[in-house]
C-alpha cells in the first residue's frame, strides 16, 4: 500500500508535527459523530492529520460502534470473532446454493420407495459432521411436512434453536440476527418453515457472566447486530427481515432482496432511537416522545400517545423498548422516565 | 449550589438568551429528576459553553446550545455529582455497551474487562487519600453523545495502553515470538532535498480532510472501509478520492520540481518510488524489455 505514494510524498507526509494540544475527547467524539461546526471540524481534521494518536482513537472509537452484541449473549459468546451481518448473509447466501444444488442431485438420485427421513436431520449433520457427510435421500414432497413436525417439537437447547432455525433453513452464524423473543411462560420453539414468514420462539437465555450486563438487561429481545450501538437496535421481523435505527436517526427496515435498507416512516420528523419487534408488532421511539406502533409487521403505523398524569402526553425522548410479548412491554425515556402497558399500547401506567 | 447566578458575567441579551433555553429544555432535560435545580442547569450550560467559546452572541449561544446533548450531559454531571436515581440510569443505559465497547477496542476479554474497570474506576471518581470525589464524567461537555464518548474516552485509554506497553516489551521477547519489524520511520537518506521540499509544500497546500485520507490509508494503513466509515460517505467515495488526491499531487510536485530548476527527466527519477536495493534488479529488467522477444538469446543459442 505504501509502495504507491513516491518517498519524497510520503516522507513528507510523515514528517508532518503534531500539535502539543490534543482535542478533548467531547471533540473527537463530535468529530466520530459528525456533528461538529464545520470551522472546528476543519481545525480538527488538520490535528489527525498530523497526530497518529488521535486518529488512532477516533478509529478506534468509530470501529467500536460496529456489531453490538446482543446484551442477552454472554461475552464468551461475544469473545468469539464476530462479523458483520453482510458477511454472514453471503455466507447464508452460500449455503444456501450449496443447499440447492444438494438438493437438486438427490432429487435425481430420489427412489419414491425410499422412506423420507426428516430434514432436521439434514440440519443436524450439517451442523455436527462434515459439509462432505452425504445427507440421506429425502423426498421432496414430504421436506416441509416434516420439517414442520420436526421444528414444532420442542427442543432443549436454544443454542441450536438460534442457529438452526435460521430462515428457509440457512444456517448462519451464531451472533447473527435473528434472535426471538420468547413469550412468558412459552417453553417450546415453534418454526414454519419454506413459507415466507418465519417466527422462532425460544426459552429465555439467561446466560450471563461476570462482564455480562445486568440481570436488568438480559431480558430477551429482538436484536440483531447494529450500525451504531446507541442509535440502533435491530429486531428480527415477523417476515424475518430486520429492523434498524441507522446512526443518523432513521427507521429503516431490510428489504426483502436483503440488500438494501428501506426508510420506514421517512415523513416523520422523529430522530428515532430504538426499534423494538415481537412477532408481527414492530415498536419504534424517538425523540419528543415519539413512540410508533405497527400489528402487521411494519405495513401500517399508527402513532401512539403516552398520557402523564398531568393530562398531557410524555415529550421525552424513549431510549428503551421491551416487550415480553405483544401485550406486556415497559418504554423508558432519556429523562428516566419508565412506562408500562398490559393491553398492548392502549394504556400506560408510569412506574 | 449556584451561589453567583453562572449568567452574571454575560451581556445581557446572551444571559436572556441562557435563561430562555434553559426555561424550555429543564423538563425534557431530565434534570428535575437527577436533582438539578434551572440555576443549577444553566450554571452548568454556561460553563460549558464558555469552555468552547461560545458566549460571544445571543445567536451563537443559542446554535451551541441547541446541539448539544442535553440529556446526556444533564445525567453526566448528576452522576459526577453522586447522584444515586442517576447512577442507576447511566448503569442501565450504558454498561452493557461500555462493555461491548471495550472489547471492540481491545479485541481481547481480559484486556476489555481491565479497560472497562478502569474506565469505571474513572467515572466513579477516586477517593482515595480522603480527597474530595472527582468523576471523569465531569469532563464531558455534551458536545457529542454520551456513549460517543465513553467510547472515545476508552480508546483514548487503550491507546495510552497500548504504547506503553509497548514501550516495554522487550525486544528479544518479541523476536523470539516470531514478530517481524518493519522500518517505521521514512527512509529520508535516498530522497532528493529538493523532491521533499515540493512534497512538503504540495501537502500543506492540500485541504485538511485530504491530508488526513492520505495519512490514514498510507502511513496508518487503514483500509478504505474504515476511513469511509469515519467520513460518513462510501467506500467507492474515499476510493475515487484517494486516486484524485494522489494523482494530483504527482503532478503538482513534478511541476513544482522542475519549475524549481529540475530537468523533467530527473522529477521522474526523484518521483520514483524506489529502493536503491531495488535499482538493480529493475534496470536489468529494462535491459531484458529492451531485447525483443530474447531473439539473440535465441540466434546465439541456435549457432551455437
Amino acid at each position: 500500500m505504501n509502495q504507491e505514494l513516491p518517498k519524497p510524498l510520503r516522507n513528507a507526509l510523515a514528517r508532518q508535527a503534531g500539535d502539543e494540544v490534543h482535542p478533548s475527547p467531547d471533540v473527537l467524539t463530535s468529530f466520530v459523530e459528525l456533528k461538529l461546526p464545520r470551522k472546528e471540524q476543519n481545525l480538527v481534521t488538520s490535528h489527525l492529520a498530523q497526530c497518529a494518536d488521535c486518529r488512532d482513537v477516533v478509529f478506534l472509537a468509530s470501529g467500536a460502534t460496529e456489531d453490538v452484541v446482543p446484551d442477552n449473549l454472554e461475552l464468551a459468546a461475544a469473545a468469539a470473532p464476530r462479523r458483520r451481518w453482510r458477511f454472514g448473509l453471503s455466507w447464508a447466501v452460500a449455503a444456501l446454493a450449496l443447499l440447492l444444488v444438494s438438493g437438486v442431485l438427490l432429487w435425481d438420485r430420489l427412489s419414491p420407495r425410499q422412506t423420507a427421513p426428516s430434514i432436521a436431520s439434514n440440519v443436524r449433520a450439517r451442523e455436527s459432521a462434515p459439509p462432505a457427510a452425504s445427507p440421506t435421500p429425502t423426498s421432496p414432497e414430504t421436506l416441509a411436512t416434516t420439517a414442520r413436525a420436526e421444528f414444532s417439537a420442542p427442543k432443549t437447547s436454544p443454542a441450536l434453536a438460534t442457529k438452526s432455525l435460521s430462515p428457509k433453513g440457512v444456517e448462519k452464524h451464531p451472533l447473527a440476527p435473528v434472535m426471538a423473543a420468547p413469550p412468558a411462560g412459552e417453553s417450546a420453539q415453534t418454526l414454519t418453515v419454506f413459507e415466507d414468514k418465519a417466527e422462532l420462539f425460544a426459552p429465555a437465555p439467561v446466560s450471563k457472566s461476570a462482564f455480562a450486563p445486568n440481570p436488568a438487561d438480559a431480558v430477551p429481545h429482538a436484536v440483531v447486530p447494529p450500525v451504531n450501538p446507541m442509535m440502533s437496535l435491530l429486531g428480527a421481523s415477523a417476515t424475518h427481515r430486520p429492523w434498524r435505527v441507522s446512526a443518523d436517526g432513521h427507521l429503516e427496515h431490510l428489504g426483502a432482496a436483503a440488500d438494501e435498507w428501506t426508510r420506514v416512516l421517512a415523513d416523520e420528523t422523529t430522530t428515532f432511537h430504538v426499534v423494538f419487534v415481537v412477532g408481527d408488532n414492530v415498536w419504534a421511539g424517538g425523540s419528543g416522545g415519539a413512540l410508533f406502533h405497527s400489528d402487521d409487521g411494519g405495513e401500517s403505523w399508527s402513532r401512539v400517545a403516552i398520557a402523564t398524569s398531568s393530562g398531557g402526553a410524555e415529550i421525552g425522548t424513549i431510549v428503551s423498548i421491551r416487550f415480553s410479548d405483544p401485550q406486556h412491554g415497559t418504554v423508558a425515556t432519556g429523562g428516566g422516565s419508565r412506562w408500562s402497558t398490559s393491553d398492548g399500547g392502549a394504556t400506560w401506567t408510569s412506574q | 449550589m449556584a451561589s453567583a447566578s453562572p449568567a452574571d458575567p454575560l451581556d445581557a441579551q446572551v444571559s436572556a438568551a441562557l435563561r430562555e433555553f434553559c426555561a424550555q429544555q429543564y423538563e425534557t432535560s431530565g434534570a428535575r429528576k437527577f436533582g438539578i435545580d434551572e440555576a443549577d442547569l444553566a450554571e452548568i450550560l454556561v460553563e460549558v459553553a464558555g469552555r468552547c467559546n461560545h458566549t460571544a452572541t445571543a445567536g451563537d449561544l443559542r446554535t451551541f446550545l441547541a446541539s448539544l446533548c442535553l440529556e446526556d450531559l444533564v445525567l453526566a454531571r448528576a452522576c459526577a455529582r453522586g447522584h444515586e436515581f442517576a447512577w442507576e440510569t447511566f448503569l442501565l443505559r450504558y454498561r452493557a455497551t461500555l462493555h461491548e465497547s471495550a472489547y471492540k477496542i481491545a479485541r481481547e476479554e481480559s484486556a476489555a474487562r481491565e479497560l472497562a474497570d478502569s474506565l469505571y474506576a474513572e467515572l466513579y471518581g477516586v477517593n482515595a487519600k480522603g480527597e474530595a470525589r472527582t468523576s471523569k464524567l465531569r469532563s464531558y461537555q455534551g458536545r457529542g453523545s454520551l456513549q460517543g464518548w465513553l467510547r472515545t474516552v476508552l480508546a483514548q485509554e487503550y491507546v495510552n495502553r497500548y504504547r506503553s506497553t509497548r514501550r516495554e516489551t522487550s525486544l528479544d521477547e518479541a523476536l523470539d515470538a516470531g514478530q517481524q519489524f518493519e522500518d517505521m520511520e521514512p527512509d529520508v537518506s535516498v530522497a532528493d532535498p529538493c523532491a521533499e521540499a515540493a512534497a512538503t509544500a504540495e501537502l500543506e497546500a492540500l485541504e485538511p480532510e485530504e491530508r488526513l485520507l492520505l495519512a490514514a490509508y498510507y502511513l496508518d494503513r487503514r483500509t478504505l472501509a474504515d476511513i469511509a466509515k469515519l467520513m460518513g460517505v462510501h467506500e467507492s467515495t474515499i476510493s475515487r478520492r484517494l486516486e484524485r488526491v494522489t494523482s494530483g499531487l504527482r503532478k503538482r510536485i513534478r511541476k513544482r520540481m522542475i519549475q524549481s530548476g529540475m530537468s523533467p527527466r530527473q522529477a521522474d527519477e526523484a518521483m520514483q518510488d524506489v529502493d536503491v536495493r531495488d535499482l538493480r534488479i529493475k534496470v536489468k529488467e529494462t535491459l531484458r524489455q529492451e531485447t525483443p522477444e530474447g531473439a539473440f538469446y535465441q540466434e546465439k543459442d541456435e549457432r551455437g
